[in-house]
Order: structure tokens, then sequence, then C-alpha cells
């Protein structure tokens, strides 16, 4: 099997933090020559999948499992692997419009940090080892952390400063539940521990222990109080990277375990619990989406929101009939909201610079330049409500499809009440782009990258919804939820 | 022995309580150190001597460095602030959040205490005897940091670099440091220790393959004896070719561990893997440079800031 | 033997999250959660204890983990450090939502 795959995609990020820790490359070099070694490796692991798949395994040290660890890649890490890339690159040179002109001091150290994120990130998502997980965890929350306390603000050090406490802590519940599953098996990872895995009081307290790690991590409620501050104080690229795929990596990490090793546990009531959560966070979320002043406040709401209807997947699951295209839902879903999301913070820093601060009730209209940021927004904003064509649409109309055919009647109120509530807070956002202009002397000009890269993400989440056909015969007609244990 | 334990247990517990109940800072960061040296006996008591030798060094050691440092940094009135200031004590909600929070913290143990009691506990002891001979060193630990699992390897020496960098993001420290001496016998000792420092280091990394020992021990013996010649004074202006070489340094041993996977992966072996006649050789190379970045590394937590040489 | 670390594991386990909890003091907190990790890392090397033979793969999972956790801690009190340097307290403000 290419074993060159994983590693590059694994280890040039890691590989150009070092070398920009160093100093013996650029930060926006290193950024860009990454994505680009990504995409070629992307392509590769693309193709393997279609052709070998639905499922790829690698064995870094060539122990067998239980003894060494294993990587592992569906369609599913592709497309996030992906979409992590594209964030990345456009938080990148979004960055270099926007750290000169906010955030001169950060820049120093940004692109170290960035670039460690990345390469955690990766390594997430290719993980297949509950141990190795957890080490992943810790290195992408030390980067968040670090790339949070970039901004000057008190305010920004108190939040990266809770968020470090509540993720470290979530880390440990996390490594708890890991060690019970260990005691009693005596393995680490998915595949192995799923062929084995059996109802029994340990195992239940893994979970759930396991489980409520990952929450925090993904920030839905009750555990969600760390993100609004998190994600609103910090500098807008971090703010776009944490709240796009960040927090997409941590859920990426608890469906692979509740559809794959926990998936004998997803009967009724975990399943029910798990949708309450995820009911909790949308109208927690939305609602104080509604109450939010600033922009920036109002988007990183919305991500808790979001996610709390991602998690609405789990109740569809247990109902039964239509997995696969609950499967596809949440995965259009998750890809969808990480380049809107992406996108409307990239705006809200466009507005930002332009303006000098992102008060709802104080924004004037759009004209010029920001008439395109305005766009960007509007386009991202669809996608995040849902609506036709976006890739936000497909996300939600297919969750609600799986629902309807499932006859989880509750669970489908939910998506529409859900989506009503978003285009409320949405539109709070939105309306201001009609309003009069500012004189030109008043405001700012945006550098121009800035405002490509938000248009170009915004453009993306609209375009995944035209690309809904061949990203899901990617995916695949069959729900596979691991490799057969050995292979 | 149960006595022992018993009273090993009573004092973990004691410790524990100190530094987190008692309203002195500098006596609760003492209290914590003794706590990390417990456990290294602790460690020792349940036959995991690597982990002593690593608790010892790096979880109390340099921690507890750490936080006397920090507390250096911070003036004294907050060293000394009540626990739980005394309006909070006496209000309305105080006995309700900390019995809540007490219920909760007992029932989590509760939990999770009995899930262990039926614990099947097969472990890997047993396929990791027979695999030992194939992996290139004696020290089980060893092989499965440096062999088994060098991946999670990998990633935790990013982990520490990553930190370094983040620490460095925080803040800069001016440089040279100017201390007062605590004590002016401390230069001579220190001239008289260095040398047995960085033989123990050298002596850990080379017993690592067949005892409780390695890179992450004898890197924290480094710092360690870093520690002591900052402490002792005896710090150097830097001229910016150093701190070119010391951004080298703290990077090297995750270059070299990434490095030798990647030629293996070239050379048609896979990635990370060692064939079997040279996998102790390979093991000791990424141990050494590993070693000495880790020793940078730890060092570089402690000063706690990136080196500002153009001040002062 | 085991049982008896097992127990005290878990003693200090609730102690330490009490303390996480309720402790405004930041780096309290932080010690708070430095012994946390201590006691899920006793958790561990008694479970390999338990099983037979003696099983070192948890010791190394252990010392990865001490090793992530000085990391941890460390960059924690730089936040810390800086935190009290712009605005004067240890303690965590209340976040204004919710």
């Amino acid at each position: 099997m290419a074993d060159w795959i994983p590693v590059v995609i694994i280890f040039m990020p890691l590989l150009a933090a070092v070398l920009v820790f160093t100093q013996t490359v650029r930060g926006v070099a290193a950024t860009l020559a990454t994505g680009g070694f990504l995409l070629i490796g992307l392509v590769a692991l693309g193709s393997e999948v279609s052709g070998q798949g639905p499922w790829l395994t690698w064995q870094p040290g060539g122990w067998p499992v239980p003894l060494g660890l294993r990587w592992q890649a569906d369609s599913f890490s592709v497309v996030m692997l992906a979409m992590v890339s594209l964030v990345a690159v456009s938080g990148g040179l979004f960055a270099t419009g926007f750290l000169p002109t906010a955030l001169p001091s950060a820049e120093r150290h940004f692109w170290t940090l960035w670039l460690f994120t990345w390469a955690a990130m990766n390594s997430l998502l290719l993980a297949a080892d509950l141990f190795n997980i957890y080490v992943g965890l810790e290195l992408m929350a030390l980067a968040a952390v670090g790339l949070i306390s970039l901004s000057r603000e008190t305010e920004a050090l108190q939040a990266a400063m809770r968020y470090f406490l509540v993720t470290l802590f979530g880390s440990m519940l996390y490594l708890m539940g890991v060690a019970l599953l260990y005691g009693q098996y005596g393995m680490l990872d998915q595949a192995a521990l799923a062929a084995v895995i059996e109802h029994g009081l340990a195992n239940v307290v893994a979970a759930v222990l396991i489980t409520l790690g990952l929450l925090i991590k993904t920030a839905l409620f009750p555990v969600h109080f760390w993100l609004p501050s998190a994600h609103g104080k910090a500098p807008v690229p971090v703010s776009a990277l944490l709240s796009a795929v960040v927090v997409a990596v941590c859920f990426f990490i608890m469906y692979r375990l509740w559809s794959g090793l926990f998936f004998v546990f997803l009967a009724d009531q975990p399943a029910m619990v798990l949708g309450v959560v995820g009911l909790a966070s949308i109208f927690w979320g939305g609602l104080q989406a509604l109450r939010q002043q600033s922009l920036k406040m109002i988007v990183a709401y919305s991500t808790i929101a979001q996610f709390g209807y991602v998690m609405l997947v789990f109740p569809v699951f247990a109902a039964g009939g239509a997995t696969v295209l609950a499967w596809h839902g949440a995965v259009m879903l998750v890809l969808a909201h990480g380049l809107a999301k992406a996108s409307l913070f990239f705006a809200a820093g466009c507005l930002h610079i332009a303006y000098d601060h992102d008060r709802i009730r104080e924004l004037p209209g759009g004209v010029g330049r920001l008439g395109w940021v305005w766009l960007a927004f509007a386009l991202a904003a669809a996608s995040i409500v849902g609506l036709p064509p976006s890739g936000g649409f497909v996300g939600k109309w297919r969750l609600l499809q799986a629902a309807v055919l499932g006859e989880a009647w509750f669970w489908a109120v939910v998506m529409v009440l859900g989506a009503l509530l978003t285009g409320a807070y949405m539109y709070r956002g939105l309306e201001t782009a009609w309003r009069p202009a500012a004189p030109a002397e008043a405001v700012r000009t945006v550098p121009g990258i800035m405002v490509a890269v938000t248009l170009f993400c915004a453009v993306g989440a609209v375009a995944i919804g035209f690309l809904a056909v061949p990203l899901e015969s990617f995916l695949g007609r069959t729900f596979e939820p691991l490799p057969i244990a050995g292979g | 022995m149960a006595v022992f334990d018993l009273i090993l247990g009573l004092l973990l517990v004691v410790l524990v309580w100190k530094s987190l109940s008692v309203s002195d800072l500098f006596g609760a960061v003492i209290s914590f150190m003794a706590f990390g040296l417990l456990m290294a006996v602790a460690w020792v008591r349940l036959e995991a001597p690597d982990i002593a030798l690593a608790e010892a060094a790096i979880g109390s050691g340099l921690t507890g460095a750490l936080l006397f440092s920090t507390l250096g940094r911070l003036p004294h009135s907050e060293a000394r602030q009540p626990v739980v200031s005394r309006t909070v004590r006496n209000g309305p909600g105080y006995w309700m959040t900390t019995g809540f929070w007490w219920v909760l913290a007992i029932l989590l143990s509760i939990a999770f205490l009995f899930s262990l009691l039926d614990l099947q506990t097969p472990g890997l002891g047993g396929l990791l005897q027979e695999r030992l001979p194939e992996s290139g060193v004696l020290n089980p630990v060893t092989a499965v940091l440096l062999n088994f699992r060098s991946l999670d390897t990998v990633m935790e020496i990013a982990v520490l670099l990553l930190a370094v960098v983040v620490a460095w993001s925080m803040g800069t420290v001016v440089w040279p440091v100017k201390r007062t001496l605590p004590s002016p016998l401390l230069p001579g000792f220190v001239r008289l220790l260095t040398p047995f420092f960085l033989l123990v280091s050298f002596s850990l990394l080379w017993r690592g393959s067949h005892a409780p020992g390695g890179a992450f021990p004898s890197g924290a013996v480094l710092a360690a004896a870093g520690i002591l010649l900052l402490l002792a004074g005896k710090t150097t202006r830097i001229c910016p070719r150093f701190m070119f070489w010391l951004r080298w340094i703290l990077a090297v041993g995750l270059l070299v561990f990434v490095f030798a996977g990647v030629s293996l992966m070239v050379a048609g072996y896979g990635f990370l893997v060692y064939p079997e006649q040279w996998a102790g050789a390979l093991i000791l190379l990424i141990e050494v440079s590993a070693g000495v970045s880790i020793g940078a590394m730890l060092m570089a937590l402690y000063i706690g800031g990136e080196p500002d040489i153009h001040s002062a | 033997m085991t049982a008896f670390y097992l127990i005290l594991a878990g003693v200090i386990l609730a102690m330490a999250f009490h303390a996480l909890m309720t402790r405004p003091n930041l780096l309290r907190k932080l010690m708070a959660l430095n012994i946390f990790t201590s006691a899920v890392f006793l958790f561990l090397v008694t479970l390999a204890r338990m099983a037979e033979p003696l099983d070192p793969i948890p010791h190394a999972m252990v010392l990865t983990g001490i090793v992530v956790t000085v990391s941890t801690t460390a960059v924690g009190l730089a936040l810390l450090v800086r935190l009290y340097r712009r605005s004067g307290s240890l303690t965590l403000q209340s976040t204004d939502d919710d």
C-alpha cells in the first residue's frame, strides 16, 4: 500500500511548521507549498479510495495491530482532508492581508502555529488508534491556544485560558475512557475493538467518558460555553480555522467512534441523548445568536447551532431505514459548513478592517469592494441556513429525507425549526447590507486578497451543492463503518 | 509492604489537599513537588521504573521549577490570596456549589471505580515479550516508544516543540537574565555538579536500550543542568548566530526522527519500519538527537519566552 | 494491592476535579489539572500491573502523557503570566453570556 500518501499528508505541514520555525522558509510560501503537496497527496488518496475502497489501511512502524498502530482512510476522510486544506490555505492567504493591517505583532509566530494546527488535524483525520488520537488532540489544542492568544485583547487571553482548561479536561476524560477500553480488551485500535466489544458497565462508562470529552471539544450544549468568546475574540483567520475545521475534526472523531466502535451501543437511548444534545445546541446557539450585537459573535454562536444540527445524524441512524442518506447528509453538512463558516468570519474580518468595529447596529451598507464582501456573506449565509442550491441545502435535505424515511418525525420537526431559527439570526447580520453606505473617507480600504478569499470560500460552499451528485457517488452507496479488523 | 502502601497513599492524599487548599501558593507549590516525588515512589511500587524516572525528572522536577518560576514572575501579594475569598465563602451559593461539585466528583470516581472492578485486563505483555527480540532493544518500554508505537513518540516530540513555539509566541524574556544569587556557594557548587549531570544524562541515554532510561529522562537531566547554570548566574550574551543554532537544536530531534522514517520508506521498508539488524543502531541515533533536543526544549520551557537578545 | 491503588487514584481524582471546578485562582486550577492527570496515569499503570504478565504499553502511554502534560502546563503558565500582565488578575472573569 502506498505508504507515502499518509506520510505526506501528515508530515508535510509538520515539516513546513518546523522549517518556518527555524526561519528557513517564509510562512506564506510554506503554507502554499504544503497546499500544493497536499493536493497531490489527496488526489492520489482519492483515487486509491475509489479504486480499492471503501477503506484504506497503513501500518507505520510495520507492526500489526494490536502491538502497533494503524492509519486509516475512507471517502469521508478524503473530503474532510480536502476541506481542511482549503480552509487552511484560504485562511493563510487571508492572513497575508489581515495581519499586516490588524495584528502586525502576530506575524512572527502565526505561520508556525497555523501549520502545526494543520498537521494536527491531518493526523487526527487519518488516525485509527485511540491513543494516537489523544496525542493528536493535545497537539491541536495547544496550537489553537497559541493562535487565540496572538490577539492582544485581554478578553482573548481570558478566552484562550478558558479554552485551555476546558479542552485539556476534555482530553483527560477521553483518556480515562480509553484506559477503560484498554483495560478491558488490551487493544487501542478502533477496528480491532469494534470486532470484540460487547455491552458491559466498563464499556458504557468508557463510551460516556470518551463522548463527553469529545462533546466538550465540539462545543455542544451544555459544554459549549468556551466557544463564543474563544472564536469571537480570536484574530479573524484563527476564528475561521477554529470554527470551520478544528471543531469539525472533533466531530469527525466522535462520528467515527459512534458509527464504528460504539455502533453496537447506538440503540434508542444513546442516540436520543446525542440527539437531545444536538437539539439543545441548535436552539441555545440560535437564540443566543439572535441576541448578539457583534457580527463575529453571531457567527461564533452559529457554529454551536450548526454542529448541533449535524448531531441529529445519530438519532436518524438509530431510527433506521436510510443510513446512507443520513451519512451523506452529515458529510455534506460538515463540508459546506466549513467553507461557509470560514467565509462568514472572513467577511466579518473585512468589515472590521473597513469600519474598525463590527457592531451590527452601526454597520453601514456595502459599496465597492465591500459590496463583494456582502455578496459573499449572503452566499455563505444561504448555505448555513440551507437554501437551495447550496451545499448546506443538500446536507440538510438529505438529513430530512433520512428522518422522514425512518419515521423520526420529532427530529424532522426539529430540523425544520432549526433551519428557520438559523434564517432568523443570519438575516440579522445580512440586513445591514441594504443600509445606506458610509462616506468613502470613513472606510478603510480592505486588501483585495481578503475579499477574494472571502468570496472564494462562499462560492465554494454553494458549489458543493452543485457537486452533490459526484460527491455522493464518491462517498459511496453503502455504509461501511470500519475496516475489517486485522486487514 | 501493605503498611508502606498505606502510608504512601495517606501522604499522597495529604499533599494533594495541601497543594489545592492551602492559601499560601508557595507552600502549595512545594506540596505539589513533594506529591510528584512520592508519585515516583508509587510508580516504583507498581513496577514502573521508567515512569518513576520520568516523573521525578519531568513531572515533579521540571513542573515544580516551572511553577516556581511563574510564581517569581508574579508579585508577592498574589501568592497569599485566600483560596476562596471571605465574601464568597459567606455568600449564599458557596456551600451549594462546592457541595454540588463534591457530589459530582465522588460520582465520577465511583462510576470509574466500579467499572474497573470487573475488568479482564488481558494486557499485551505476553505478545510484547514474544516480539521484543525483534525490536532491537531489551527494555520493553523503549521498544514500545521507539519501535512498536514510534508514531506516538514522533507526535509527542512535536507537542513538546509546539509548546516551545507557543511559549515563545506569548512573549519575550530579557537576556541575559539578571539574577541575585540565592547563595554565594551556588556557582562553585554548580561548577562541580555539571559534569556529573552530563555523565548521568549520557548514562541514562545509553542505558535506555536495556534498562529504565532513554531519551526523555536523559533530556530532562540535561535541562536540569542548564537550569542550574542559569540559576547560578552563568549566562552569557547570545549573539544572533546562536539563536539560529538554538532553533535548529530545538528542531533536530523531530527532524531526525521524521527523516529516519521517510528514508526507511523511500528505501522500501516502510515508514518507520526498522530492518531487524539495524533497529538497535537506528533507535540509538534517534534517541541521541531526541535527547539533546528534549533537553533544549525543556530548558526553553523553563525560560518561558523567546530570549530577547536586543534589549539591555 | 492494586485495588488499593485504584481507590487511591479515585480519591485523588475526586479531590483534583473538585478543586479544578471550585478554586478561582488560575494557578491552582493548573495544579489541579496536573494532579488530575496524575490520577488518570495512576489508573493506567495499575491496569498494567493487574495484567499478567506486566504490560508495558500503558507505561509507554503514561510516559508520553507525562511529557505532553509538562508541555501543556508550561504553555498554561506562560499564558497565565501574560494574562496577569494584561489584566492584573489571576482569576477568570465569567463570560458575558449564559
